[in-house]
């Protein structure tokens, strides 16, 4: 397993504007000492609710946002400490695709336009970009006959495909996915999920991808990371996570998911008391502690740190030895959807 | 406030809506609903906003006050998850017409209309390299267009010449249940 992206206790905590008070070195620490390792060719995704850092997390790695404190290493370059010139390089190798396509494209730009920018940007122009453009268009099947329309004259799917073109234009070889069909219907979410999964055997892409929906994570990862308020609480790969969990935060999300299948109203829930709390001063100890079912004295206290659990799984919780967290999707097989 | 499980209630009823979190903004309007003990509670969407942590108290939540309140609950969503975990029953919606309505075990299990089925099976429910997902031809109609027939007809993997004239109508396919469908009608299983 060659390393793509290494990222090493990497922190982002972003100052607050001092007040009427002026009270210095309030900060709200949205990532806080992340370190994790993305393989080559590997899919991995990111999960954690708003306030996760799961985002902040993502653009730190092209620097979009520099980092606080810690390490991001891409392809054994350490990008804080590359050149203004090796960072766009760098960037060259990495594609994003975002959220919400109808405001990540620039609405007064035709597809074609939008989708020949990085070409241009690297220097690529003539034919040479053409054919780019066309054997892009083709990987993202994207019909020929939209690329001289303009955003808003298109579907939300295409509009997705087009962002899909536009970030792997240069052929990168690692493509960050924010939240990639969050803002999109179910069945035009299958199309993309489905054009993500060829691509990535196509142009042997390696995957970061950033989301909320567990059932899309599933379905497209190979390992896992969870989130919770700035730090990284479990690790492992996907069917294992889902299979057994082993921190009481991600056996909450597992079980608050709804699984779409009415059978499974009755299975274990983990809940977790009250909201999220503050960013700005997160609990002392662990961070789910106010929260968690399964809290003890030393959970208020003590940070757990994220250790090796198992072959290829880390957790950071102080009882996840003891701890027995019923798996949700032992019974929670595809629903058969009989055939007519 | 204290049936919508708002912590400090006294206290917090003198807060604004920012001072509030998503989950917590969203008990308050249940809280204002309720407050005249309504026969039915009418919830659009009701958390769509939130993270599923808070969804999941969310909806506990109201099939609490359902319980004890003897209420009847009507909640549109376009998220099946959340179908699946409160509904006894399900009308589904396409285009402006109510192509079925089951039992929610039925519509999971056994969806009778093309568009129910596709949309089971687009739904994610695998892991990575267990299959692939079904889609659904074309796109939403522009509803200022007319279609003619049957709503589902122009993206209909299954459709016959008469969905393309005829609207169907929505006909009994066992208890409780009822489809607007041609397919139906030609071939009732």
């Amino acid at each position: 397993m060659t390393a793509l992206l290494t990222l090493e206790a990497v922190k982002k905590y972003f100052p607050l504007r001092p007040g009427l008070l002026r009270r210095a070195n309030r900060y709200i620490r949205a990532v806080d000492g992340v370190s994790l390792t993305v393989a080559q060719g590997e899919a991995f995704g990111l999960v954690g609710e708003s306030g996760s850092g799961k985002t902040t997390l993502a653009r730190l790695i092209p620097r979009l946002t520099p980092a606080t404190d810690g390490k991001v290493v891409y392809a054994g370059q350490d990008l804080a400490r590359a050149s203004g010139r090796e960072v766009t390089r760098l960037r060259r190798q990495m594609g994003i695709v975002f959220q919400d396509p109808a405001s990540s494209l620039n609405p007064r730009a035709t597809l074609r336009k939008s989708i020949l920018r990085p070409l241009e940007l690297d220097g690529i122009r003539g034919s040479e970009a053409r054919e780019r453009l066309d054997a892009t268009v083709a990987l993202v099947n994207l019909g020929a006959e939209v690329l001289d329309r303009y955003p808003h004259q298109l579907s939300g799917g295409q509009q997705q495909r087009a962002s899909i073109a536009r970030a792997i234009v240069l052929r990168p070889q690692l493509l960050i996915l924010d939240e990639p069909t969050s803002a999109l219907d179910v069945s035009v979410q299958a199309q993309i999920l489905n054009l993500l999964q060829d691509l990535q055997g196509e142009i042997g892409l390696t995957y970061l991808i950033i989301t909320h929906n567990l059932a899309v994570v599933r379905y497209m990862s190979d390992r896992i990371g969870v989130m919770y308020l700035g730090k990284l609480v479990e690790l492992a790969p996907a069917a294992q996570l889902h299979a057994r969990p082993l921190h009481p935060y991600t056996a909450a999300l597992l079980s608050a998911s709804p699984p779409a299948n009415p059978r499974l109203r009755d299975r274990k829930r983990y809940p977790l008391a009250g909201d999220p709390p503050s960013l700005i001063a997160p609990p002392p100890g662990c961070r789910l502690h106010p929260r968690c079912p399964a809290a003890v004295d030393r959970c208020s206290r003590e940070e757990p740190q994220l250790v090796l659990s198992g072959p290829g799984r880390q957790v950071a919780c102080h009882r996840w030895e003891e701890l027995t967290l019923t798996a949700v999707s032992r019974e929670d097989r595809p629903l058969r959807v009989h055939e007519r | 406030m204290g049936q919508v499980r708002i912590p400090d209630a006294a206290e917090r009823a003198l807060s604004y809506p920012h001072e509030l979190s998503g989950g917590m903004r969203q008990r308050v309007m249940t809280g204002m609903m309720i407050s005249r003990s309504p026969d039915l509670l009418i919830a659009d969407e009701p958390t769509t906003a939130l993270d599923v942590t808070i969804q999941a108290q969310v909806l506990e939540l109201l099939l609490d006050l359902r319980r004890r309140n003897q209420m009847s609950l009507l909640i549109i969503t376009h998220n099946l998850g959340v179908v699946a975990e409160i509904a006894d029953r399900v009308a589904v919606m396409y285009a402006g017409s109510i192509v079925e309505q089951a039992d929610v075990f039925d519509l999971y299990e056994r969806p009778l209309h093309p568009y129910t089925r596709l949309l089971m099976r687009a739904l994610p429910r695998l892991a990575k390299g267990e299959g692939r997902l079904e889609t659904i031809p074309g796109n939403v109609p522009n509803l200022v267009d007319t279609i003619t027939g049957c709503v589902f007809h122009p993206r209909c993997p299954q459709r016959l010449p008469v969905c393309a004239v005829t609207v169907p109508r929505a006909r009994p396919a066992g208890p409780a249940r009822q489809v607007a469908c041609h397919l139906l009608e030609a071939d009732p299983t």
